[in-house]
């Protein structure tokens, strides 16, 4: 659960394309160790909401800040350096490395030494459950273990927020339960989560705090418990 | 990632291989085959640094004769005005990688299709600068009278050549089997899978393609020295943006960041026709149908060929995986 500092925040973020609003002053917060899910129906500017956050898009108006500092128009690799992690909608390994090396690069690229690197991605490859299938290609393992490796991938650098771009999609409900597991023991540990996802029930089961936008406007903001009742979330999306 | 391992299994096999190739040369080549050896070297040196930047970046290089041209004049002209050649692939070296740096941060945004044309450019404009700088460069009529390693190329001194050049081409792939083994070269393995998994991971990928450009650059002007002070004798000709696509193609054929399919590639579609004194145009002509059906039927280049012959002369010769019956061989009751 957050410990109330903030550690991602989005202010009056808002992104034209050619005419187009995708979003329209959208600002949210995400503490430490909270878990926020982002939800809303497709077009609603969720994807366009995570590559402002992961900077993958630095042309919106408004400001990001992670832990305090703006980094509105910090490009993409410096964001994961300063402990921003994400994975993608589709599982993004690298398809010539084995699951073991895809973590392993990751934390050579954080700078630790070989030995170092190697025993972090030893620890983040278990921690997620993938230890058995460490030396087999990404590419030729099953999508739900894909994504538990981006997961490990993405922890290996210890980060103080990871952002999740729809981790559940195309997984098998056993699948899906045990992403969710990984998740919620890592926030546990005192990760910080903002993901988008269309399994609401998942997002509603794991989450602690819910953000839904609607034709690129933020039509809720609240606990779980209480985005069924707002009738605006009904009418646009959950209804 | 047992680094040792893949660098030993990489760099072994080709540089067994040079060694055969310098060794045949010393031993049996005449003044006219040694000169063939000598330029086959600088060819093999120039397609290793291609095959290292395509191979690793996943992007296009157009501009390696540019960079083999630019190690070569400066070479030369620094040579004709006192320096001793022994410090020539040194300055090649230098001047590859300074021009590389250059043209890497100018590209730094550029990828696919988009910098393989302006590389392409790049390429064009120093072939023109060398035809055009006429003050420096002496325009079309060249560069007479460079200072060379041991003289011109005789019975006498046709050793020495072939055991620098081709010690040379094995300095160079074991410098880049290293390389491609080391966290800068797993970095690029990285952006050249997923750019933006590999920018999630921290890396940027400006930086990564410029070294990348760089090293592909610094192996040419390498070639380039080595060149001159064989030669001793330069023009832009040699220097074509042809010479940089049939570079590239000849990377390809072997086999994209395959070692030993560089080397392999290089004897077979640049030595062999200039032993056999094939004229350029059927050379030129004979590489382009093999080209051709090299993409059709093995895209991958000879080392694709070589890696199916191996497995097929195991199971043929030695029977391995004779003994285990599956799915497809075994016929049903």
């Amino acid at each position: 659960m957050s410990t109330g500092a903030v550690a991602l925040g989005a202010e009056r973020v808002s992104r034209e394309f050619g005419g187009v609003q995708a979003l329209k002053d959208v600002s949210f917060a995400v503490g430490e160790a909270e878990i926020v899910g982002l939800i809303g129906p497709n077009g609603a500017g969720k994807t366009t909401v995570l590559n402002a956050i992961t900077g993958v898009d630095t042309a919106f108006s408004g400001r990001i800040t992670f832990r305090g500092q703006d980094v509105s128009r910090v490009p993409a690799p410096v964001r994961a350096r300063l402990g921003m992690a994400r994975t993608f909608q589709r599982a993004s390994l690298f398809p010539s490395m084995s699951c073991f090396e895809n973590v392993a690069v990751a934390a050579l690229a954080a700078g630790l030494s070989q030995t170092e690197a190697r025993r972090r991605a030893e620890e983040a490859v278990e921690r997620v459950g993938a230890g058995a299938v460490a030396q087999r290609l990404a590419a030729e393992v099953p999508l739900g273990t894909q994504r538990l490796v981006e997961i490990a991938r993405a922890i290996v650098r210890r980060p103080t927020l990871m952002v999740l771009d729809e981790p559940l999609s195309g997984l098998e409900e056993a699948e899906v339960e045990r992403v969710c597991r990984v998740i919620q023991e890592l926030n546990a540990a005192g990760l910080a989560f903002l993901w988008v996802e269309h399994n609401t029930r998942a997002v509603l089961a794991i989450s602690h705090r819910v953000i839904v936008l609607d034709l690129g406007r933020k039509i809720f903001d609240g606990g779980v418990d209480q985005v069924g009742e707002a009738k605006e979330v009904l009418d646009a999306y959950l209804g | 990632m047992n680094g040792s391992r893949r660098f030993l299994a990489s760099f072994l096999p080709a540089a067994a291989l040079c060694a055969v190739v310098a060794l045949a040369a010393l031993l049996f080549a005449d003044a006219y085959l040694a000169q063939v050896a000598f330029l086959t070297g600088i060819t093999v040196i120039l397609v290793l640094g291609e095959s290292f930047a395509v191979g690793n970046m996943g992007q296009l290089l157009m501009c390696q004769a540019g960079f083999y041209g630019i190690g070569a004049y400066v070479s030369a002209l620094l040579e004709m005005h006192g320096m001793p050649p022994y410090l020539a692939p040194a300055v090649g070296i230098t001047c590859g990688a300074v021009s590389g740096l250059v043209v890497g941060l100018a590209a730094t945004r550029i990828r696919g299709h988009y910098l393989a044309i302006v590389t392409l450019a790049i390429g064009v404009i120093v072939e023109e600068l060398l035809n055009n700088l006429q003050g420096i460069t002496n325009g079309p009529i060249g560069l007479v009278g460079v200072p060379t390693f041991f003289g011109p190329l005789n019975a006498g001194n046709q050793a020495d050549y072939i055991v620098v050049v081709w010690g040379a081409v094995i300095v160079v792939l074991g410098c880049l089997a290293l390389l491609r083994e080391s966290r800068f070269g797993w970095f690029l393995r990285a952006i050249r899978d997923s750019e933006a998994a590999a920018e999630s991971i921290g890396l940027r990928i400006g930086t990564y393609q410029v070294a990348t450009v760089t090293v592909a650059a610094a192996v040419a002007g390498l070639a380039g020295a080595l060149y001159t002070n064989y030669a001793g004798l330069l023009v832009p000709d040699l220097f074509s943006y042809g010479l940089s696509a049939q570079i590239l193609a000849t990377a390809v054929l072997g086999g994209i960041n395959s070692f030993g399919g560089a080397v392999v590639s290089s004897l077979v579609f640049n030595g062999v026709p200039q032993m056999a004194q094939v004229t350029a145009f059927y050379q030129y002509l004979i590489f382009g149908v093999v080209l051709i059906v090299m993409m059709q039927f093995a895209p991958r280049g000879l080392s694709q060929i070589g890696v199916y012959a191996v497995s097929l002369a195991r199971r043929r010769l030695l029977g391995w995986g004779a003994g285990q019956p599956n799915a497809a061989t075994v016929r049903r009751p």
